[in-house]
């Protein structure tokens, strides 16, 4: 058998390669670029732009294999319609946070929605990749098929890796079926540490629950907590008179409709929006210390949270300018990784990112340095280059 | 199949080497280094290839697993990280010019967190031992490879190892949330936690499947589920294996995601009945076992659906296990599947690519086709719902050039694998058994991209050498599982 060899290219991809080519060359670093909806996560440096929204083509979509494979540039809306078309979607319910959302950069940022905690993050659906590296190598990691320990799991360690290590110029996704239905069960003013103890519980259940959040009800000691059931109508019938039957309290259930729109809100963190003077913050932690973390957060002017993921992600507001290293601190004590998101173009969010150890962060540096030689792609995106 | 060359210069170290790991280590018991001794290490579960190496290390700490790489990085001695030893795919054979640290001793469970979901385990505990540990309080570690009973958690990370239930499940890399890991220079360096991400690049992602090459695993972070409260097997008779293999693309397209699903053909269906006589039906071309989990009411709501979809895909015969017993009964001829393979031929040859579900009729039918022009029979047992085959060639190595035929006609196999779309393994690892056929499937771009990850971890390249990279740069047609007279390495286990 002759070696694989790959020469189909498109205008888009070779223009992709001359332009990181010359940015070797010339030693000047570039940001890959799409929709521009995620620009608020990382540090921000004033790069010249490589923009990928050009390469959106769709480059197969077999329903019966639940395998897509796209372009980085095809935006995220385009995707999801096709793929409701059959009954099918991305799992890990990806965050738009704008219309111009492309698969690139949510494969780059590594974002996933409610559904992380029961189906696995967005890397849990990367199967393969094409990308460009520093050096203007194109090469292929992974494949299309769902079972694959053929060389290093290349795929996941790209996905998050914002932009930093190289161009993604194909994306190859696992699909799931999308669910029958879907309902809600909605507990109002349900006390935090309630609200946590009942997530736990309901998380270790071996029922179908798909979305678990508390979210504030405005200014008061007391907050919403939201269960999403979805599957066949029976058995989400089913599960929902299981989980109320055991609870307390002023219990309300959304229809499917109306399931799907809260669900969706909290996705795109339309509670979260910050006003002209506040900040937001994400966390990621064990579910178990979401209130620990949050007490915390509150001796530093905490001024609203939600907890999502059944506990192990933490939305949250700040007033403007919070020592950001404290938050850090907070989240490293509490086994903890924070995201702090940036205020606007004008604002270098320098600290954007929890700092890691400094083993791991001496792997991070090789790594960049084993996929982008001459540092440049976003050198500082993610933490302070040395 | 070869090895980089032993270098004379470590092998003239051997005494002076043994005598600074009985020093470091304080127990000499911890060493083991006479031939008589080494002999249980000379190979993984493929047995095929065998070397002993200079010594073995019996490690019961992470700090020990570090000062004896830092050691071994002083000296230039390379490392094969050794779990339970059974690999299917020489990942863990040892090097004749190197040492083996066993994370075996290192067999404690060190933290059950309920609340959290997440059990913390030290490299050498069993993957069955995880759920025994929680399963009085419904909770599982849902991969569930067939050596679980013997093979490692620390191992299953090095591996990505997979099992009967990845389809709904997923494999090692989807159920972890941390490792510790002993870098090549003796650095020990926590990736991910207890929390579902980690900051930084994803290297706990690199580290799950890198077998051996970025780090020795000391410890594992698992997730672990509550136990699903209804499970339902189903056995669906077909008058081909393309129309078992139609049954299961319709089957996933038609939006469920069974916990399994495997096909028998005819020759493992007889071979399992002449061994087991587990029930099923005799002088029939193939079976497809499938299974239902999750909540009862959404796993009663979706036997009527499927049972529709496997009639309409031409099943002849339906069976329905009703009661836990009948499913065990169900699944036993499917777990005994390859020790009974031993009783009809007397070696055979197990491959491991994985296809698109879409192409299974059509490679099956290859597949069968190429049986006839090799002269051997091939029988197909296999995890069909996520297209990953395990086609067993089988052959007698006494019978002159027999052997020779069964590696070329595993060879034309998963060269097939590859051009239809799929990869050249599914869960055995690349190991040194697939490692020539590296270049089949990536072009010198893609392997370049992975040297350089090995080298970012491993300058020196004192981790596993020899194992998953190409010594040459083309497509050769190498070696597999081969087993001889039913003897299976580790004949106690289970073989899916």
């Amino acid at each position: 058998m002759a070696k694989p060899t790959r020469s189909n290219r498109s205008a888009a991809l070779e223009a992709i390669e001359v332009q990181v080519v010359e940015a070797e060359a010339a030693g000047t670093p570039v940001e890959i670029t799409g929709g521009r909806t995620k620009a608020g996560l990382g540090r921000r440096d004033s790069l010249p732009r490589l923009d990928v929204s050009a390469l959106d083509q769709l480059v197969s979509y077999e329903p019966g294999e639940l395998v897509l494979v796209v372009q980085p540039g095809m935006r995220l809306s385009t995707v999801e319609e096709l793929l409701a078309g059959e009954n099918q979607h991305l799992a890990f319910e990806p965050p738009h946070w704008g219309e111009e959302a492309t698969v690139g950069g949510t494969v780059a940022c590594g974002l996933s929605g409610p559904r992380r905690f029961k189906v696995g993050a967005a890397r849990d659906f990367v199967l393969g990749i094409e990308l460009v590296d520093g050096r203007g190598q194109r090469f292929r990691a992974g494949g299309r098929v769902v079972k694959n320990v053929t060389g290093y799991d290349m795929s996941r360690a790209l996905t998050g890796s914002f932009g930093t290590l190289g161009v993604l110029t194909e994306i190859c996704l696992k699909l799931w079926p999308r669910p029958e239905t879907q309902a809600t069960l909605v507990v109002d003013g349900c006390d935090r540490v309630d609200a946590l103890a009942l997530m736990l519980a309901w998380a270790a259940l071996p029922l179908e629950i798909t979305g678990l959040a508390y979210l504030p009800e405005g200014g008061s000691p007391v907050g919403r907590l939201l269960a999403r059931i979805e599957g066949p109508e029976p058995a989400v019938t089913a599960q929902l008179r299981r989980l109320v039957e055991g609870t307390a309290g002023s219990i309300s259930e959304f229809g499917e409709a109306k399931s799907a729109h809260v669900w969706k809100q909290l996705r795109e963190l339309e509670l979260f929006q910050p006003g002209a003077d506040e900040e937001l913050w994400r966390f990621s932690l064990a579910p178990a210390h979401a209130l620990r973390l949050v007490e915390q957060l509150e001796g530093h002017g905490l001024l609203r949270s939600g907890l999502d993921w059944g506990g192990g992600q933490v939305w949250a507001l700040f007033p403007a300018r919070v020592a950001a290293s404290s938050l850090h601190q907070i989240a490293l004590l509490l086994g903890a990784t924070a995201w702090r998101f940036a205020r606007g173009p004008e604002d270098a969010n320098d600290e954007a990112f929890t700092p890691l150890s400094p083993g791991v962060h001496r792997l991070n540096q090789r790594l960049k340095q084993a996929m982008d030689p001459k540092g440049i792609f976003s050198p500082g995106r993610m933490y302070r280059p040395d | 199949m070869q090895l980089p060359p032993p270098s004379q210069k470590r092998l003239q170290q051997r005494e002076e080497l043994v005598r600074r790991l009985r020093e470091l280590l304080g127990d000499p018991d911890q060493v083991i280094h006479r031939p008589e001794d080494l002999v249980v290490y000379e190979c993984d579960a493929l047995s095929a290839y065998r070397q002993q190496p200079m010594a073995v290390i019996l490690a019961s700490s992470a700090e020990e697993v570090s000062r004896v790489v830092r050691l071994c990085g002083e000296i230039d001695i390379p490392i094969v990280p050794w779990g339970a030893g059974t690999g299917l795919s020489g990942g863990a054979l040892p090097l004749s010019d190197g040492v083996v640290i066993s994370l075996a001793r290192m067999n404690r469970i060190l933290d059950i967190d309920l609340e959290n979901r997440a059990v913390t385990a030290e490299a050498g505990v069993t993957n069955l031992a995880i759920t025994r540990a929680v399963e009085d309080r419904g909770f599982y570690y849902a991969p569930d490879p067939s050596s679980q009973l013997a093979c490692t958690i620390g191992g299953n990370v090095a591996e990505n190892s997979g099992g009967v239930h990845c389809l709904k499940y997923g494999t090692t890399t989807n159920n972890i949330l941390g490792v510790q890991v002993v870098l090549a220079d003796g650095e020990v360096v926590d990736l991910g936690g207890k929390s579902m991400d980690q900051g930084g690049y994803d290297l706990l992602a690199l580290m799950t499947g890198s077998e051996g090459l970025l780090g020795i695993i000391t410890e594992a972070t698992v997730r672990i589920l509550r136990k699903p409260e209804s499970a339902r097997a189903f056995m669906a008779v077909f008058d081909s294996v393309e129309s078992t293999g139609r049954a299961v693309s319709d089957i996933i397209a038609s939006g469920m995601v069974p916990s399994g699903m495997e096909i028998m053909d005819r020759l493992s269906i007889e071979a399992v009945e002449d061994f087991l006589g587990c029930g099923y039906p005799r002088g029939v071309e193939a079976l497809l076992l499938v299974e239902l989990d999750g909540v009862a009411a959404e796993v009663e709501a979706r036997i009527g659906t499927l049972e529709t979809l496997l009639r309409q895909a031409g099943a002849t015969e339906l069976r329905r296990a009703d009661t836990e017993e009948e499913r065990a009964r169900l699944w036993s001829g499917r777990k005994a599947a390859f020790p009974a393979m031993g009783r009809v031929a007397p070696d055979y040859y197990c491959m491991d690519g994985t296809i698109p579900r879409g192409r299974l009729p059509e490679v099956l039918h290859l597949i069968q086709a190429m049986s006839k022009d090799f002269g051997l029979q091939v029988a197909n047992v296999f995890h069909a719902g996520d297209g990953n085959l395990h086609p067993l060639i089988l052959y007698d190595s006494n019978a002159p050039g027999e052997l020779e035929r069964a590696e070329s006609f595993g060879a034309e196999i998963l060269q097939l694998c590859v051009r239809v779309g799929g990869v050249l393994s599914g869960e055995h690892g690349i190991g040194v058994e697939k490692r020539d056929l590296m270049p089949c499937m990536f072009t010198d771009a893609d392997l370049d991209s992975q040297e350089r990850v090995k080298a970012a971890f491993d300058p020196r390249q004192l981790l596993n050498p020899g194992k998953v990279f190409p010594l040459l740069r083309r497509c050769i047609p190498g070696g597999s599982m081969h087993v001889h007279a039913g003897e299976l390495p580790f004949p106690g286990l289970e073989r899916f």
